[in-house]
Formats: C-alpha cells, structure tokens, sequence
C-alpha cells in the first residue's frame, strides 16, 4: 500500500514538472511563431514602401549625396533664370553636426531672384537661409547679386 | 444508561476489533484511491513523456528558423527609417521660408521708393534682423513706406533713425526691421 502512495505521489509530481516544461517549451514556441510573423508581415511592409522610404532618404544629403544639392540649385537658377555661383559648402559650427552651411550668390532681376527662392523653400531638403545679402550688381543696372548662406539640416550619413 | 452484559474483558476485545477493521477499511479505501491515481495518471505522465521530446525538438527547429530570420537586421532597417522619418518631420517644422519676406517688403510703387540694399542677418542666436537701405522720391514716400512695414504682420519692429528725416527729397534711408519669430526663426535642433 505504502508503495502504491509512493507511485501515485512520484507520478503526480513527474506529471506537474514536465507539464510545465512542455508549457514552457509551448509557449516559446508560440512566442517566436509570432515574432516570425511579425518579421515577416514587416519585410512585406518594407517592400510595398520601399518607394516612400526611398523618398525619405533621398531627402538627407551626405557627403556622396551633396552633388544633388548643387544640381538642384543649378535647376532651380536655370529655371528662375538667375546666374548661380556656389561659394563654399563646410559642416556648420556648433553642437549641431547633422547640418552644413552653403554658401552662393545668384545674379539677376528681384523678380528673378525672388522666383529662385521660391524655389527653394520648396525644395526637398530641409533649411533656411541664415544670411542674405542683395545689392545692385553695379551702377545703372537692375541686375541685383543676391550673397546667401544656406543652412541644410538634413545632413547625415548615407544608411 | 444501556445494561453491560458482556464481562469487561469481552467488551475491550470487541472494542480493539471494531477500532482494526475501520483502520483496515481506511487503508483499504487508501490503497484503492492510490490504485485508481495510478491506473488514471498512467496514461497523462507517457503522453506528457513522450510528447515532451517532441515539444523541445520543435522548439529547436523553430529557434534555428528564427535566426535564420536574421530579425536583428529586419529591427535596424526599421529603426532606421523611423529615425529618419521622425528627423525628416523635426526638419521641416523648423523650416522657415524666405521668400514671404521678399514680398513683404517690395509692396512699394518702384517709382517712390526704391531698395537699394536688403541684408538679413541673425541679431542673435534667435532673432533675424532685416536691413533695408534705398531711395525714396520724398519724405512724404518715406514715412509712407516706413508705415507700411509698420503695418505688416511679422515686422515687429521697424527702426528708421533721425538722419532718415534729414531731406525732404531724395531721401537716402536706413531701416532695420526686427522679424517676429512666426515669420522666420532659426530654431535650434529640438
């Protein structure tokens, strides 16, 4: 009798301990079904948005990237018809390391002039003009030189 | 009181026997539930057994799966592009375009007054400053401009020194215009 008591006892307690290993294992099994999931339906997300997520990154510039700055002043003076100059482009001073200061001038009627910074505030790159200079470009002419620094906060690494 | 009929001894005996059954009654009960725990859990504790390996293999397998995954690389691409979009819209809140102050200040009739130099510049770390220097055909064009950049929303404050009121014709001036922090601003990285 006493080792019929003993037998159900040593069973009951074998049966709660892998009971609650095989729990246990269950439910992790569980846990990264469900992370597998996850990952999965996020990849296909990345996928269907790599259009827009290729548009967010395009509007950081780097140090490989920053030719597309230039060429989109050189766009928005050819359309505005105003003559560009780049001076000088360095990385801002101050904490802020994420931002660099551009430095032109463009040349032309205020009209024109105007048009160009039109252009650019609504241009894709994130910045404003820290600095603005414009004086006739010399006596008896309405050909006005307009000095700039712009400062573009959107300069990072290339992901 | 019910009559003793039986001699004491007889009656200690009958006693130890009733007091030995129901102790044999209740191990035989015990014996029995411990039978029937048995014949019961039997069949739970194999299936548990077994099946645990089965459990712990497939846990395995899906482990090895997710690495495979490689999650971690899936997690920084997102992470990457959720820095960049929250950046991207930190960015543009701070953006302030240029081009309202342009038509801001040429509202003027050309024949009247004409600018002749327009210089925006940070006063401090915050504030923008813009200076205006032109021509104006009378004093009377001159206070009539300086009154309406005075009228304008986000010139907060338009400084014309004396030496401005100087001539009653061809007035050469200089103006500073302190610019509200609505109309433009150079907010620093929040």
């Amino acid at each position: 009798m006493a080792l019929a008591c003993f037998v159900a006892v040593l069973l009951y307690r074998n049966i709660r301990i892998v009971g609650e290993e095989v729990l246990i294992a269950e439910r992790s099994i569980a846990s990264l079904e469900e992370q597998e999931r996850a990952i999965i339906q996020n990849r296909k997300l990345l996928d269907a948005s790599s259009d827009i997520i290729k548009d967010i990154e395009s509007v950081f510039l780097s140090d490989d990237t920053f030719v597309r700055f230039i060429e989109m002043l050189e766009r928005f003076a050819g359309i505005s018809g105003v003559v560009l100059e780049t001076r000088s482009a360095e990385p801002a001073s101050g904490k802020e390391k994420n931002k660099t200061v551009v430095k032109f001038e463009v040349r032309g009627e205020f009209g024109a002039i105007s048009r160009f910074f039109i252009l650019l505030d609504e241009s894709v790159y994130s910045g404003m003009i820290e600095d603005l200079r414009i004086a006739p470009a010399g006596k008896g002419t309405n050909i006005l030189r307009a000095q700039a620094s712009f400062v573009i906060f959107s300069f990072t690494q290339a992901l | 009181m019910a009559a003793q009929l039986l001699p004491s001894e007889y009656a200690a005996v009958i006693r130890r026997e009733k007091f030995m059954r129901l102790l044999a009654l209740f191990f035989g009960i015990l014996l029995v539930s411990a039978i029937i725990g048995i014949i019961f859990m039997l069949p739970s504790y194999f299936m548990l057994t077994f099946s645990k390996a089965e459990v712990l293999r497939r846990l395995e397998v899906q482990k090895e799966a997710f690495a495979h995954l490689d999650a971690k690389t899936t997690e920084n691409r997102i992470r990457d592009i959720h820095r960049l979009a929250e950046t991207y819209y930190a960015n543009e809140s701070r953006r302030k375009p240029i081009h309202p102050i342009f038509e801001k200040i040429a509202f003027t009739d050309d024949s009247r007054v004409r600018l002749e130099n327009i210089e925006l510049k940070q006063e401090n770390q915050k504030t923008f400053v813009l200076s205006l220097q032109g021509f104006a055909a009378t004093r009377e064009d001159f206070l009539a401009y300086v009154a309406g950049l005075r009228d304008i929303d986000g010139f907060e404050v338009v400084r014309s020194p004396l030496s401005n009121l100087l001539n009653d014709e061809d007035v050469s001036f200089e103006l500073e215009v302190e610019l509200s922090s609505k109309l433009y601003q150079y907010a620093k990285k929040p």
